[in-house]
């Protein structure tokens, strides 16, 4: 809150509440994309978690509420958990632009504008990238070892995990201000936790290959009178070649740009002609 | 049974695609096999074949995160749809995986239709604020949604399950071993696909060496992924503290 002299400390100064705050951070991480659109993406679900803060800093005034949902209806769109942090920026400049601070719609615009990609960026990356395949990689190996904890620990954690980092991002964007995430952003220290946090993500990956990726060869030659089955030599090279193999292929179609629609064609066709050559199982 | 098994399928895939909190949508909506499994499970009063089900789906969809919109296979209708139908005809997970997934690809198509028939609420909402109506931003956000979706969602969903499923059983029976033996074949090798996908995410050249561990430490030593995540946030802290050395 870089602008604090500007405010005019008067008795017309509105101040929002705890309570505001938490019901408009409740409202984001709950209906933040109920009204998903390609039009304005999540500006609807952006405006609506501002309706608690235009209520309390406007209770009398219809010119104000009308301008402040509309400076909320633009297009928006980011990650939804810390991505909250701009809704808490976003709240404390509505704040001090009602309170007599001068501050364009353009400008609380700007702000939303400028961080909500970045904040996309990081948080896609440690969200779906890492927290989540981690948990599922868990909550699927028990699942397959018969333990019902497999798909709870998935949802349990995963809840605990959207709650908790949108409820601190919120606080942390409200209180710090705009000032302080894009001095976090240009820091470089999101460049070396995220580079950090892929050291994790890649070994759980190497592990996923092994325990996800179930191609065997059903392949047996005889020897001197004697049945040996392929998948037990290979084994004895390299456990998982043939899971390999086929991801590294995988990865290098992916990588050239190719549709996985046209992937998942391209597996039919390798699978359907594998299993009745009687190569792969 | 199968009414209200399908209703209640039909329901969760409705909301998931409209109101469902977004805090619960994250585990509910992109676990969707994994859960599914579980709760098909309980209501078919098998646990166990559930869990496998669940876990066997999931597979080819861990990687498949909401990656852009290159994304090959709805996981919700899959993860619903698809595994409600095949656990409902009994058949092996693997086979079961490649339903879900062509049934989760058919899906995709509801995607682009949702998102874009959602814009009419929000002309709706400019209306509202024009009047300064802060309750009706609500309304528009938080309960119209619902709207659209029950056609697009709830109603194909309801319709797949309860009067494809017998069909669907029917067919697999009538499949000739060879079919059944391909399919699950794929189901095998399509879990490549969300895996590569995913590396394409994380990768970068100073983090193969860690790929190469992970795939050691699960391949030879057989650990699990709990205890390959303990040693990866040691090497990951590690990483982090060594690289930030080198710079001050």
């Amino acid at each position: 809150m870089e602008d604090k002299n500007m405010v005019i400390q008067d008795k017309n100064t509105i101040k929002l509440e705890k309570k505001d705050l938490k019901k408009s951070w409740l409202l984001w991480v709950t209906f933040g994309q109920a009204c998903y659109n390609y039009e304005r993406m999540q500006g609807l679900g952006f405006c609506h978690s501002m309706k608690p803060i235009i209520e309390r800093l406007y209770p009398n005034d219809k010119q104000g509420r009308k301008e402040a949902m509309k400076r909320h209806l633009t297009y928006y769109n980011t990650e939804n958990n810390w991505g909250a942090s701009i809704a808490g920026i976003a709240a404390s400049m509505e704040e001090e632009k009602r309170n007599g601070a001068d501050i364009p719609d353009e400008s609380i615009n700007g702000v939303k504008t400028a961080l909500m990609g970045p904040l996309a960026g990081i948080g896609d990356t440690i969200t779906q990238s890492l927290v989540k395949t981690i948990l599922l990689g868990i909550g699927i190996e028990l699942a397959l070892k018969g333990s019902i904890l497999g798909p709870l620990i998935f949802l349990i954690g995963l809840s605990i995990y959207t709650l908790g980092v949108s409820y601190y991002s919120y606080f942390f964007g409200y209180r710090s201000g705009k000032a302080s995430i894009i001095k976090i952003l240009g820091s470089g220290i999101i460049r070396e936790v995220t580079e950090a946090l892929g050291v994790l993500g890649m070994m759980v990956l190497g592990a996923l290959i092994v325990t996800n990726i179930g191609v065997t060869t059903p392949l047996t030659f005889v020897v001197s009178d004697m049945t040996v089955s392929m998948q037990g030599v290979l084994d004895s090279i390299l456990p998982s070649l043939i899971p390999l193999t086929l991801f590294l292929l995988t990865y290098y179609l992916v990588n050239k740009g190719m549709k996985p629609i046209k992937i998942i064609g391209i597996m039919f066709v390798v699978g359907t002609i594998g299993s009745l050559l009687g190569i792969l199982a | 049974m199968l009414f209200f098994h399908a209703l209640l399928m039909a329901t969760i895939v409705w909301l998931l695609n409209s109101v469902c909190p977004m805090w619960l949508k994250w585990s509910t909506y992109l676990g969707a096999p994994l859960i599914s499994g579980l709760i098909n499970g309980i209501i078919l009063g098998d646990v166990a074949y559930g869990l496998q089900f669940g876990a066997t789906v999931m597979m080819a969809f861990l990687g498949i995160a909401v990656v852009g919109n290159a994304v090959p296979s709805d996981v919700c209708l899959a993860g619903y749809v698809g595994v409600t139908m095949s656990m409902l005809a009994g058949v092996d997970p693997a086979v079961g995986l490649t339903v879900s997934a062509t049934l989760g690809a058919l899906g995709t198509i509801a995607t682009p239709a949702y998102m874009t028939i959602n814009s009419f609420w929000v002309h709706r909402a400019d209306k509202y604020a024009e009047e300064g109506n802060t309750k009706g931003i609500f309304y528009m956000n938080a309960l119209a949604p619902l709207v659209f979706t029950f056609f697009l969602y709830f109603i194909p969903s309801f319709i797949c399950i309860y009067f494809g499923s017998p069909l669907l059983d029917s067919l697999l029976s009538i499949l000739p071993a060879w079919i059944t033996a391909a399919l699950s074949t794929v189901g095998h090798i399509l879990p490549a696909l969300g895996l590569a996908m995913l590396m394409q995410l994380l990768f970068k050249n100073s983090l193969i060496p860690f790929l190469i561990l992970g795939f050691a430490i699960a391949g030879y030593l057989k650990l699990g992924i709990i205890p390959i995540a303990i040693i990866g946030t040691a090497l990951a802290l590690m990483h982090y503290m060594y690289t930030r050395k080198a710079e001050v």
